[in-house]
């Protein structure tokens, strides 16, 4: 029997009008969110990854912008839905991280305030009990003394703190999924470590699934269990974290791993860099995106290859499978 | 890295301190003060890059600052080439501006956007009086290529180039006069992983083709374990831990250098990934800093000594130095935990 994924996301399209004609930020994206499952999505800036993301919540509500494409959540399409309905299922069935959490937070409330505002537009709860609830999920977070935390305002947090609080709030309806972009970019890497550990838990305690967009990749070797790699607004691979991390099937997933210096053993006298930058999404290159830096690319890359590969680890390049073993790097110490 | 013992360093610090004092009260009394540098002393040996890491408000930008005297020092002492600057004026210091010279994160904010990059490129030579005109433009054109740039390059303006070409730019400036010593101020932590090994290798080529000295400031320790020669590990304006760079992650003596390295995220899945530790809370305010150890309240090993004597940087036989009452041997000290 087959399980339908909580999420679906088909063909998604983002294309922005500009002055400087057509910005192709997300160009047929597809892929699945099962349950109970962390997806990470990375690539570097203008990737694409973000406007993916962006584009699921229905946060892209640029008049230039222009989205095509199927975003089914729980078997309902979300794309096209009416604002009101949309409204019914964002912070409800799903939650949301950003970079800053005072994104989310306003300054003038304090954080139990803005945790029942939450609570009480999505579900009948009375104000006692929601503050009771919000006191409980200022507590899973992790934060210490949560009953005055409740009462304190966003400032009077350290960023560390800011982004727990953020996290209960968007935990407070109990999502089925949270969305999460860059949620620990900002922070030291000490309280990195605990907010990561904090996202880990959330799946065991509330079976939530969630994708967590990131431009570094020890976070998503970390927390995820799949991850689709982006290049200029496609995904070039993807597949289970063990399989794209250690046996990577593109070139741009190769530059990327070598271009991370080691933390132990033998430094490299120059780190693979890949060379030159991502091409400008309003002028793409024919064919592989990714062609102008890829010191494999030749003839048949003129021609936009599609994701292919063994079940489960996907790559969009035309290198046939022998020459993909042949040019990975071997990496150091692989087991 | 082999030195010879006759040399001298090229910088050094002695108990630098750096005092922030916030302009809020008109009382002086209830002014309160910040110790962004506390009493931190540090050599950098010709030739050989200094690391410098910390996660934000340890210091180590303000360090940086005062270690070029874009900042005026508090207290303590500074010596630059066997010369001692810390009181130099800034009519004093600025001969010296051809020997030491800054990159930082935001390579735009140090470019003035309504010149063109040949111009900002020619500035330095203008300023100190070198070269006649067509000689600078011949010099302003070498820079761009050693930097990876074309010469065509210089006729646009800063905001037509990318994150990294920008860095590039920011860099050719710095290395104008050939400077003897370049300060980086997390000069790659804004750029796309790509881009960052880019300029990694860029600034370990230049190393070594003009022989430059640099302290390298960085919050990413895989980033400063790549270009340093020693690293320094900075927590609450202190020093707590020094040592070679390959050593000091994967040994660390000080239990915050053990916390920082376990904190990273690994993304090489087949390393051995060290078990977390978790730390303990946040980082105490700057303002109040816990007396004694200013890692104690968050350090897992803390005993009582270290609530009531600030521990002092003590060089080992193996030319580590920590400031711990309590050292850790290896990455996994038994018993401990």
């Amino acid at each position: 029997m087959r399980f339908e994924p909580l999420l679906e996301v088909k063909d998604l399209t983002v294309h922005f009008r500009s002055e400087e004609g057509l910005v192709e930020a997300v160009r047929g994206v597809s892929f699945n969110v099962g349950r109970n499952e962390i997806l990470g999505l990375v690539g570097e800036s203008g990737s694409g990854k973000s406007q993916t993301l962006l584009a699921i919540m229905g946060l892209i509500d640029s008049p230039n912008a222009v989205l095509s494409g199927s975003i089914r959540f729980e078997g309902q399409e979300l794309m096209g839905l009416p604002r009101r309905a949309l409204d019914r299922i964002r912070g409800k069935k799903i939650g949301m991280i950003f970079q800053d959490p005072m994104t989310s937070l306003t300054p003038v409330h304090t954080i139990g305030a803005q945790i029942v505002e939450t609570l009480r537009a999505h579900e009948q709860i009375g104000r006692k009990a929601a503050k009771d609830r919000a006191v409980e999920l200022i507590d899973a977070v992790g934060i210490p003394a949560p009953r005055s935390v409740a009462d304190r305002y966003p400032h009077q947090l350290s960023g560390g703190m800011r982004q727990r609080a953020v996290i209960a709030m968007a935990m407070s309806c109990n999502p089925a999924l949270l969305l999460a972009d860059e949620p620990t970019t900002a922070l030291d890497v000490t309280v990195q470590a605990q907010i990561l550990d904090l996202i880990g838990k959330l799946r065991e305690d509330f079976g939530s699934s969630v994708i967590l967009v990131t431009h570094d990749l020890g976070v998503v070797a970390e927390t995820a269990d799949k991850v689709n790699v982006m290049y200029a607004g496609r995904i070039v691979e993807e597949g289970p974290k063990e399989a794209v991390f250690l046996q990577p099937r593109h070139p741009y997933s190769w530059g990327l791993f070598g271009s991370i210096p080691p933390f132990d053993g033998p430094r490299p006298a120059r780190l693979s860099a890949i060379p030159g930058a991502p091409p400008k999404l309003s002028a793409l290159p024919k064919g592989c995106s990714f062609r102008p830096r890829c010191p494999h690319a030749h003839d048949a890359c003129l021609q936009e290859p599609p994701l292919a590969g063994p079940v489960g680890h996907r790559s969009a390049c035309v290198l046939p499978d022998a020459a993909i073993e042949e040019l990975a790097p071997r990496q150091e110490g692989a087991a | 890295m082999t030195m010879a013992t006759a040399q001298k360093p090229l910088l050094r610090a002695t108990k630098l301190s750096k005092i922030y004092k916030s302009g809020r009260s008109l009382l002086p009394s209830r002014r309160q003060q910040v110790h962004a540098v506390n009493e931190v002393s540090l050599e950098v040996m010709p030739g050989e890059t200094l690391g410098i890491v910390g996660e934000s408000g340890c210091g180590k930008s303000s360090l940086g600052r005062c270690l070029t005297r874009l900042q005026d020092i508090s207290s303590g002492r500074l010596e630059f080439d066997g010369r001692d600057i810390t009181d130099l004026s800034l009519r004093q210091i600025r001969p010296l501006r051809r020997e030491m010279q800054m990159v930082f994160q935001d390579p735009a904010a140090s470019l003035n956007a309504r010149r063109r990059v040949g111009d900002l490129l020619a500035e330095p030579f203008r300023i100190h009086g070198i070269g006649a005109r067509s000689e600078i433009e011949d010099r302003v054109s070498e820079l761009l290529r050693r930097v990876g740039l074309r010469s065509e390059h210089a006729l646009r303006f800063p905001h037509e180039f990318s994150g990294g070409q920008k860095q590039r730019i920011g860099i050719a400036r710095a290395l104008a006069l050939h400077p003897k010593l370049l300060v980086a101020d997390e000069p790659v932590s804004a750029l796309d992983v790509s881009i960052q090994a880019q300029i990694i290798n860029l600034l370990a080529e230049l190393r070594e083709e003009f022989g430059l000295t640099y302290v390298f400031i960085a919050h990413d320790l895989a980033v400063v374990r790549q270009i340093s020669n020693r690293v320094a590990v900075m927590y609450l304006g202190a020093i707590v831990e020094v040592g070679d760079a390959d050593e000091v992650f994967s040994t660390p003596r000080h239990p915050y250098t053990r916390v920082l390295r376990e904190a990273m995220p690994e993304p090489r899945l087949h390393a051995k990934r060290p078990e977390r530790a978790q730390v303990k809370g946040d980082l105490p305010s700057p303002f109040s800093p816990p007396p004694g150890c200013p890692f104690h309240t968050r350090c897992a090993f803390a005993k009582e000594r270290r609530e009531v004597q600030r521990p002092a940087l003590v060089k080992a036989a193996d030319g580590r130095a920590v400031a711990c009452h309590y050292p850790l041997d290896g990455p996994h000290p038994t018993g401990l935990a």
